[in-house]
């Protein structure tokens, strides 16, 4: 059977972690714990720092949910974890110092796996820092001749994440069925 | 203890969380094969330092203070050229990486073969007590330089840590409400019914037509056009509650519930009785004697209220100013999250996205009621994303309408879809 994923990307504190857990039907794994099983050396050494959830489809079929690792310091890790994705989720956190940047960062970064897949964008903290708008991000991604969702998102309300990841799969299908 | 081997570099990190510091480990042992190990501060031959933590500075001007100087590897999103420092752009990748290493293994290199050569000239210069003090000054300076672990730590701290107080945005409960979903069994009954018109009988749709101009959409629209021009806070006035309009905030307040304003967004106020459009005033307000500002709840932001008004007001019509059989586009997808959605919103934003259609397009195409069109379109159009083509490009664009590709996974997004609306109790 085969297995897909969906992947969370942005900077530390966007609410990837969260976001997950939000749409995961089994409990997150923290890649600590399973890591920590795998070998009795030193837990630092073995532990896979990354956040992985499933949700679970009728026929037994998976979706694999996986949070990309250590913000924006490394890539080789990301290759990895996009290979069989279906698309990216990329979530900015508005209170953070430049949030442009860091969109236009992860965006760059994921730019292959953009072009073959799709990409919605959940910006959280708008409620704790109003400065740059919805619209304001739209502005931004114009330069950059993009045209995807955008929205505000509070990472712990399911139906925030589950209508963002939504958006995913009708930019990238509109002509799917809505039962 | 073991002894490490030669070409091994010992590396302290600086300004990375738990988790990075995890990662860094990994992609030492793997990718980077082993050519470098994390170490205690004191034990290591070089620093890496994350130039983007929030204590950067501080800890670069930690590190490039230390005596002896060693190499300092600067990881960082834009290019930085300091003095005794090597660069690597992020994302890191494992070559760049590779290539610090062997700058800082040669670095270090040269800078024993120096020490060495210091060391022979000084022990044919000393005698053999001052080399005995000598090595014990170096080693106190070593102990100075020496920093505690918890000083380590709350640099790792420093990128994690938030303080989250509720400010008054916060408590503005309305504005940053999640979005309600309408699906097509409660559309009626939520977005209201037109009379006179069978939306079964394609024949009758170019009569579904509404005015917003004769509603209060229209009044609202135009009060937040002049608030706008003048960069003033203003408060439309009528025969039902008063609405401050707050521009530079995007920003509404009304003291009404939303059962109230569907119902009086639904009165065609130029043929009402009860509702005179003559009272309809704007006036100037001062937020500071109005006192509004005390109800933080009735805040609701501009682009919310003003979509579902133009649902309420449509009830699946669409506005008399567009034409049906002419293309419309959409500049950018409404922020769902935070709106009313209204049954296949997502489908046909997605399809506009994709290039121009006319409304009949869009129905033919989707394969969907109308109204859904219809009420879509008159709320993006009420909050300017949406507008009718009147470029030569958007007629061609139109022409050539994309076709929707038949995705290979279609299946599989529409099981996804179902498990995130809840159809799918898997």
């Amino acid at each position: 059977m085969s297995q897909y994923k969906i992947i969370f990307t942005g900077p530390v504190g966007a609410g990837k972690t969260t976001a997950i857990t939000s749409l995961s039907d089994v409990p997150m794994v923290k890649t600590d714990e399973a890591a920590s099983d795998m070998t009795k050396e030193r837990k630092a050494e073995t532990t896979v720092a990354m956040d992985y959830g499933i949700m679970l489809l009728n026929g037994g079929e998976k979706i694999h949910l996986y949070g990309t690792p250590g913000q924006e310091r490394f890539d080789f890790m990301w290759d990895i974890l996009t290979a069989g994705g279906i698309g990216l989720v990329l979530l900015l956190d508005n209170s953070r110092a430049d949030p442009f940047k860091d969109m236009i960062f992860f965006l760059k970064s994921f730019s292959g796996f953009i072009q073959r897949t799709g990409v919605a964008i959940g910006v959280t903290q708008m409620d704790v820092n109003t400065r740059l708008t919805i619209d304001d991000y739209h502005q931004e991604l114009q330069k950059l001749d993009m045209k995807v969702p955008v929205f505000s998102v509070d990472a712990r309300e399911k139906n925030d994440v589950s209508i963002l990841v939504q958006a995913l799969m009708f930019s990238l299908d509109p002509g799917i069925d809505e039962v | 203890m073991k002894s490490k081997p030669t070409d091994l570099l010992t590396v302290s990190i600086y300004g990375m969380d738990g988790r990075t510091h995890k990662t860094m480990i990994l992609f030492l042992k793997g990718p980077c094969k082993g050519v470098a190990q994390i170490v205690e501060e004191h034990e290591a031959d070089v620093d890496i330092v994350d130039a983007d933590a929030m204590d950067a500075r501080v800890i670069l001007d930690h590190c490039l203070a230390r005596q002896p100087l060693r190499p300092i590897i600067i990881l960082s999103l834009e290019k930085l050229n300091i003095e005794h420092t090597i660069y690597v752009a992020k994302p890191v990748k494992t070559e760049a990486m590779l290539a610090a290493f062997k700058e800082a293994h040669d670095w270090l290199k040269k800078k024993k073969e120096k020490k060495k050569e210091n060391k022979i000239t000084t022990i044919l210069k000393k005698p053999e007590s001052n080399i005995q003090l000598t090595a014990k000054v170096e080693q106190a300076k070593v102990d100075r330089i020496k920093p505690s672990t918890e000083k380590q730590a709350s640099f790792e701290l420093s990128t994690e840590k938030k303080f989250y107080s509720q400010s008054l945005e916060q408590k503005k409960t309305e504005k940053h409400k999640a979005a309600m979903m309408i699906n097509e069994q409660n559309f009626s009954s939520f977005i209201g019914i037109v009379m006179g018109i069978d939306f079964n009988d394609p024949m009758q749709w170019r009569n579904a037509r509404y005015s917003p101009k004769q509603h209060y959409q229209g009044y609202v629209q135009s009060s937040i056009k002049v608030a706008y021009e003048k960069r003033q806070v203003i408060k439309l006035n009528s025969s039902w509650k008063p609405l401050i309009i707050l521009p530079h905030s995007r920003e509404l307040w009304l003291d009404s519930d939303d059962k109230q304003l569907r119902a009086f967004s639904g009165v065609e106020l130029s043929s009402s009785p009860v509702h005179d459009v003559k009272e309809m005033i704007l006036s100037k307000v001062n937020p500071k004697e109005e006192g509004f500002a005390t109800k933080l709840d009735k805040f609701q932001d501009m682009n919310v209220f003003v979509w579902k008004l133009a649902c309420w007001t449509s009830k699946g019509r669409y506005p008399d100013t567009l034409d049906i059989s002419t293309s419309v586009y959409l500049n950018q997808w409404p922020n769902f999250t935070r709106l009313v959605v209204t049954p296949h919103a997502m489908r046909i934003a997605a399809l506009l996205i994709v290039g121009p259609r006319s409304m009949l397009d869009i129905i033919r195409t989707l394969k969907v009621k109308p109204q859904y069109v219809f009420v879509f379109i008159s709320a993006a159009y009420a909050i300017g994303i949406l507008g009718q083509s009147k470029r030569q490009v958007d007629e061609i664009i139109e022409t050539e309408a994309p076709k929707i590709k038949s995705v290979p996974k279609k299946n599989l997004f529409s099981r996804i879809l179902n498990k995130l609306r809840g159809s799918d109790k898997a």
